[in-house]
């Protein structure tokens, strides 16, 4: 039975899950209780045992989520009766959670008791998160500046370009018109002669 | 990849646990681009390779690593 050997009770069907989501770092820093609630809340919202629920960590991002180049990873871990597409509606509609990964797991870590229970503490704070620019902001910028510059570089080059053409065509039309005439001179020339001869 | 690779014991390498959050551990089994590395250079078994494909890409999903570059 599905979730049955998980937790040793063939009447259930709980199965225990790992669930990390990547949280926006404003509401962080506004409220960090705050924002775990937010999972925390969705998650007894629709009937989920929660475990563990701890900061795993606050890093940038390999690449920007949702114009975010910094985030805070939550790990929980709970239990609940199989997967629930309610559950993972509200995640996706919520612009708190920039991302999220859930996944079954077979029981839960001893030592992430140990680290919520850290945390839950009354005097905890979390480390203060850093200031983080908008990739737009730092990126974009940069890169619309360069572009601009890359853009008049080029103009000028293209009319530069054009210009040398436009001499060097003058230039070999002139050298080209005595040098075209001449053979054709001799030509005529040529056969003036063979006609008088014959 | 290969150097922190080969340095790792066979032994080690074969019970080391993938997981998703062992970013430090994953950056080593792909490549300057970003691609998983083949199991012709992680000698890893099927179900082992797999299990490293599998953990790359949730990290790469939460954006943890890259998944190009």
């Amino acid at each position: 039975m599905f979730g049955a050997a998980n937790t040793g009770d063939p009447t259930t069907l709980k199965q225990t899950y790992e669930g990390m989501f990547v949280l926006d770092n404003d509401a962080v820093r506004a409220d960090w209780q705050a924002a775990k609630r937010i999972v925390t809340d969705f998650l007894a919202k629709h009937g989920a045992e929660l475990k563990t629920a701890r900061r795993w960590d606050e890093r940038r991002l390999s690449y920007p989520i949702k114009n975010h180049v910094r985030a805070t990873f939550l790990l929980c871990f709970f239990e609940q009766d199989g997967e629930n597409p309610t559950l993972l509606r509200d995640l996706e509609l919520n612009e708190t959670v920039l991302r999220y990964l859930i996944l079954r797991t077979p029981l839960v870590p001893a030592m992430e008791y140990e680290l919520s229970e850290e945390e839950n503490k009354p005097g905890y704070e979390p480390p203060p998160v850093p200031e983080d620019m908008a990739p737009a902001a730092e990126e974009g910028a940069s890169a619309a500046e360069t572009v601009d510059v890359d853009l008049d570089q080029i103009e000028a080059e293209v009319a530069e370009a054009v210009e040398e053409i436009e001499s060097v065509e003058t230039v070999a039309v002139a050298a080209d018109a005595p040098a075209a005439k001449a053979p054709a001179a001799k030509a005529t020339e040529a056969k003036a002669t063979e006609s008088k001869e014959g | 990849m290969t150097d922190s690779n080969q340095a790792m014991k066979q032994s080690d390498r074969k019970n080391v646990d993938l997981d998703y959050k062992d970013i430090e551990l994953l950056t080593r089994f792909v490549g300057g681009q970003g691609q998983i590395v083949s199991r012709r250079r992680t000698g890893y078994s099927a179900q082992r390779q797999r299990a490293l494909k599998q953990a790359i890409k949730r990290a790469r999903h939460l954006g943890l690593m890259p998944f190009v570059g």
